[in-house]
């Protein structure tokens, strides 16, 4: 079960800085105080039985990148089924809890993305760090947000970007070609990240109906309706099959 | 033609104010010295960023001295990073090439001397010579705002190869890139204005008695170097025109995406780039021509042979583009084409070279400033022409391609050659474009330090080079196999330091000169040519009469006579034998 | 000047270093000429009192002997240089491994064919800067970039080839020792071309033999 310290690293380490860059930015949705708020929990699970994830080649800068070894993280799967690394987050929630105050960070450490995915705001300013001492470059992938391809030698400790469109910006490292990490840029503060048994909770949702999607890289996307009782839990439980 | 116009001795317009006399002069001695100042400045510019390069490569990462002010992302701290490295060896080249040994060697020279030189008052389209200095300056601006826009200005090389070129993302320099390809189509146009002047000029106003062949080398090196200008420039702006729109307009020309071909690029780039490396030599080599004749005190060896040359490499010039894609992918047979092309280009400039030797023999040499510059240009362009064999044999440039090696080629013959060229004729022009001479003391510090320091910088890139270590690169330390020649690029930042140093005696020379130089007679170097039958300075319309031509320039030494100088315009004595 | 080229380990590298060093001896000896005569000349001819310079245009023959001089030299050098110049780029001899070698922005993708020998198949297999070659066996290399120009240089092997978006280029080499060497990027490519480094795995027979059997082992 997530502890509450990993709940509130993992689930919306935002800028506070960032809204007043995003207050310019109208946003659809609004946050505020939520009275009598539900909370949904639930958990994603895999259909049949997963592959092991490949080990990545390390044959760059080993110096640095290969005191650990290292897994690919696109598909993990728990011993119980469930998959770790999926984004859950509620499609349709106008109004509800503000974003959480502090820095978005992502790190480069050990030549691997930390944390694999990141949410950020949309329109606030990521503080991307250089913790490796080597060049690194940050490349960006994406179909609404302008890809950011920017060079980081290890004086350069910290380079900021921003993203204004909500989707799922891949990020990759042109110099060190295993590197893979994902942002989630998000509208709204209801999006989380299943921990290493698959599961989530987003808390304090204001009641009533939504529709609930989660997003995994390799599997793709799936869509659920969950009604939230006002001061109450509601269940949801996710299986995705690998695509054929 | 009025003859009533009054010569003074100074610069003064009887009409016109500061403006017009300064500023929007349409007199070619005014704008060939407006083209001088804002190359001058421009080659400070330039080698500042040539600075920067070289302090990062003997001491990658590390913050370069006096620059913690630029803010990020330029510099860090000082430290320059790879985007801002790249874009420091693009303007470098840029620069140097477009804005500072064209506008001095071609728009300065070639304007200050043709028409003194040929014995007439002014170039044929004055206005069209004013406008061409101010469209050049305005590209010049152009391109130095480039640096200030978001993403920097263009860091593709001078070269500027697509498809790296031609779409923003591979880089990730927008504006900046189409900046500099906009600042070139403008500096073409001046350039073209300029090419038809004095094209138009040389052939239609020469003075009575200037036949072509007695003109002296410099005017025929200005002259075939303003012929090739006419023809490679527009190729060059179609080509870049082209590369905009692949960068901007949705075109493919050079974008294998859409069904284009990078290797046009190259091809197109070369065509335009070979006949400007000769571009930027051929007038030197007028310059060394006229001042080693004057100060050996006898005629050019050879003179239509050195005439002849000339035609040669800027006939050859347009043959040889393809040696500079050996390596490209091109088909391994156009690479014999292009390499007996290229080997058969480097005996015009032998001949020269002998010429010059030849010129010397059996001379009366006095080594004034001027002198030992010309004659650092001919020892420095041997050594740059020498090194450019290797880079012919094309199997020998599978290994250096790409590496240092043709770094200190290219060095060796556009600072070694063009810019101590250029040295040499403003030591020598100087007393003629200012009525001041320059102080000589100060000059030769200046030339002893330039040549010293020049080859400390440059010779070391020849090692450097056939150890393997490439160009443009950011951080030779990230390779095991150029670690133990690191210790060369800190020899030649060295160097490089102290060259820059020794400049600052230059402009201090230059500038003390102007205001407070002896006063200069008016044929300081007892030389024969046209320009020094003027006042010093000249004034407008340059003669008090149109000289007439009554021999060759380079009439030194003549049996039989007195002096050993005998001037093209002084008649033929009556008791002639 | 020739202490400093990098050893070699490739079967046309000597020709290439014959070539190099013929050039170096010739432009040395031509080099030391002028520039002696030169500074012969400024102090044998260096103004004295009561000497007139010799008064002369020039010499017919000297301009018809040093254009013929240069002339044939170089154009030796250039016949010289035809048959390495083939032989390397050319000509590709019988190919014992081949292996492809997809550039990009920042690194070298090669890409192995497998016990199939064929590319585009199940059992390929993809390894980032890293190019397993046996020794003594004719390596052919099919270059492709998949976004800008890049070119592949091994200073060891005097193999240097631009691989070009939207074309393949062939090349080939035949390694004569064991060893790791680098494999630098030699053409600007962006702001990581500095850096960009693939290594070269010169196996031996019996090496190169369990390295594809570990690699192939299912």
């Amino acid at each position: 079960m997530l502890n509450r310290i990993d709940r509130v690293v993992r689930v919306v380490g935002v800028a506070a800085a960032a809204t007043l860059v995003s207050a310019v930015m109208a946003f659809a949705y609004e946050g505020g105080a939520v009275a009598n708020g539900g909370t949904i929990k639930g958990v994603v699970k895999y259909k049949g039985t997963a592959p092991a994830p490949k080990t990545l080649e390390v044959n760059k800068d080993k110096k640095v990148c290969a005191l650990t070894e290292k897994k690919a993280k696109d598909l993990v799967v728990g011993a119980g089924g469930g998959v770790r690394y999926a984004v859950v987050s509620l499609t349709d929630i106008s109004a509800g809890k503000a974003f959480p105050e502090g820095k978005t960070v992502l790190d480069q450490a050990g030549c691997e993305y930390v944390p694999y995915i990141t949410i950020v705001p949309a329109g606030a300013e990521l503080n991307i760090k250089n913790s490796d001492g080597i060049l690194h470059n940050i490349h960006t992938y994406s179909k609404k947000n302008k890809p950011v391809n920017k060079a980081q030698p290890k004086f350069k400790k910290t380079i900021k970007a921003s993203f204004s469109e909500p989707e799922m910006v891949k990020v990759t490292c042109d110099v060190h070609g295993w590197m893979r990490g994902w942002l989630a840029v998000v509208d709204h503060p209801y999006y989380v990240i299943t921990d290493e048994n698959g599961a989530f909770e987003l808390a304090d949702v204001p009641a009533g109906e939504y529709e609930i999607k989660v997003w995994q890289e390799d599997l793709g996307e799936s869509t659920q309706k969950v009604t939230v009782p006002a001061g109450g839990e509601a269940s949801v439980t996710f299986e995705l099959a690998a695509k054929k | 033609m009025s003859e009533a116009a009054v010569a003074h001795g100074h610069e003064e317009h009887h009409h016109g104010g500061f403006v017009s006399t300064y500023v929007f002069s349409m007199d070619h001695k005014m704008i060939g010295k407006q083209f001088l100042l804002l190359s001058l400045f421009m080659m400070i510019i330039g080698g500042i960023l040539a600075l920067m390069v070289r302090w990062q490569l003997a001491y990658p990462e590390t913050a370069v001295p006096g620059m913690a002010w630029v803010p990020e992302p330029y510099l860090y701290d000082g430290i320059i990073p790879p985007e801002t490295y790249n874009m420091l060896f693009t303007m470098h080249a840029t620069i140097m090439v477009f804005f500072v040994i064209i506008p001095i060697l071609v728009g300065a020279f070639g304007n200050f001397l043709i028409p003194l030189m040929i014995g007439a008052r002014d170039m044929a389209f004055p206005l069209l010579n004013m406008l061409s200095f101010w469209i050049a300056a305005f590209a010049g601006v152009l391109m130095l705002s480039s640096v200030f826009v978001e993403g920097g200005a263009a860091a593709g090389g001078w070269t500027a190869y697509a498809p790296l070129s031609a779409n923003p993302v591979y880089t990730g320099v927008g504006l900046g890139q189409d900046m500099w390809i906009v600042a070139i189509v403008v500096l073409g146009i001046s350039s073209l204005m300029g090419s038809i002047n004095y094209i138009t000029t040389i052939i239609n106003l020469r003075a009575p008695g200037m036949t072509m062949f007695r003109l002296p080398l410099v005017i025929w090196s200005l002259f075939i170097t303003a012929i090739l200008l006419l023809l490679a420039l527009p190729e060059l702006t179609a080509a870049v025109v082209m590369l905009l729109f692949d960068r901007r307009f949705g075109t493919s020309f050079f974008l294998p995406e859409g069904g284009g071909e990078p290797i046009l690029w190259q091809h197109l780039f070369w065509f335009f780039g070979h006949p400007e490396v000769y571009i930027l030599v051929l007038p030197g080599m007028g310059v060394a021509s006229e001042i080693i004749s004057v100060f050996s005190r006898k005629p050019i060896f050879g003179y239509r042979a050195m005439a002849m040359a000339m035609i040669a490499i800027a006939f050859l010039g347009w043959v040889v583009w393809g040696h500079h894609m050996f390596q490209s992918g091109m088909n391994p047979t156009l690479g014999m084409a292009f390499m007996t092309t290229t080997m058969v280009i480097a005996v015009p400039s032998a001949i020269k070279t002998f010429n010059w030797l030849g010129t010397l023999w059996g001379g009366s040499i006095t080594f004034k400033p001027p002198m030992l510059y010309a004659l650092a240009f001919v020892s420095m362009f041997v050594i740059g022409g020498l090194s450019g064999i290797y880079m012919a044999a094309t199997p020998v440039d599978i290994f250096i391609h790409d590496t240092y090696f043709i770094v200190g080629h290219i060095h060796y013959v556009v600072f070694g050659g063009s810019v101590f060229a250029i040295f040499a004729a403003i030591s020598y022009w100087f007393p003629k474009m200012y009525g001041k001479m320059m102080n000589e003391t100060l000059s030769k510090i200046h030339f002893f330090g330039t040549l010293i320091f020049f080859n400390i910088t440059f010779f070391p890139m020849h090692i450097i080079g056939v150890g393997g270590h490439m160009r443009r690169i950011y951080n030779p330390t990230q390779y095991e196999f150029l670690l133990p020649l690191q210790h060369w690029n800190v020899i030649m930042t060295i160097g490089a330091i102290g060259l820059g140093l020794f400049q600052i005696v230059f402009a201090i020379n230059f500038f003390w000169s102007m205001w407070f130089g002896e006063d200069a007679p008016q044929n300081p170097w007892n030389a024969n040519t046209l320009e020094w039958e003027a006042p010093t300075p000249p004034p407008h319309g340059n003669f008090l009469e149109i000289p007439t031509v009554y021999r060759g320039p380079y009439e030194y030494s003549v049996p039989g006579e007195k002096e050993d100088w005998l001037p093209q315009a002084q008649p033929v004595a009556a008791t002639a034998h | 000047m020739l202490p400093w080229l990098p050893e070699n380990i490739s079967t046309y590298g000597g020709d290439i270093d014959y070539l190099f060093k013929l050039i170096f001896w010739i432009t040395a000896i031509v080099f030391l000429a002028v520039q002696v005569t030169l500074v012969w000349f400024l102090i044998k001819y260096r103004a004295q009192p009561g000497r007139k310079a010799i008064y002369t245009h020039g010499n017919s023959l000297l301009e018809i002997g040093w254009t013929i001089a240069p002339s044939l030299i170089l154009v030796f050098l250039a016949v010289l240089s035809r048959s390495t110049w083939d032989k390397v780029k050319a000509e590709i001899p019988p190919v014992d491994v081949t292996v492809q070698v997809h550039s990009k922005q920042f690194n070298w993708d090669i890409v192995y064919p497998g016990p199939d020998k064929m590319f585009g198949t199940e059992d390929d297999l993809t390894l980032e800067n890293e190019l397993n070659v046996p020794v003594h066996k004719v390596v052919k290399l099919e270059l492709f970039s998949n976004d800008v120009i890049h070119s592949f240089f091994v200073p060891v092997l005097r193999f240097k080839q631009d691989t070009m978006p939207g074309r393949q280029i062939d090349g080939w080499f035949e390694a004569t020792k064991t060893g790791v060497y680098e494999i630098p990027c030699a053409e600007l490519c962006g702001f990581g071309h500095s850096g960009m480094l693939g290594h070269l795995e010169v196996r031996s027979a019996q090496d190169y033999a369990s390295w594809v059997a570990e690699r192939w082992s299912k």
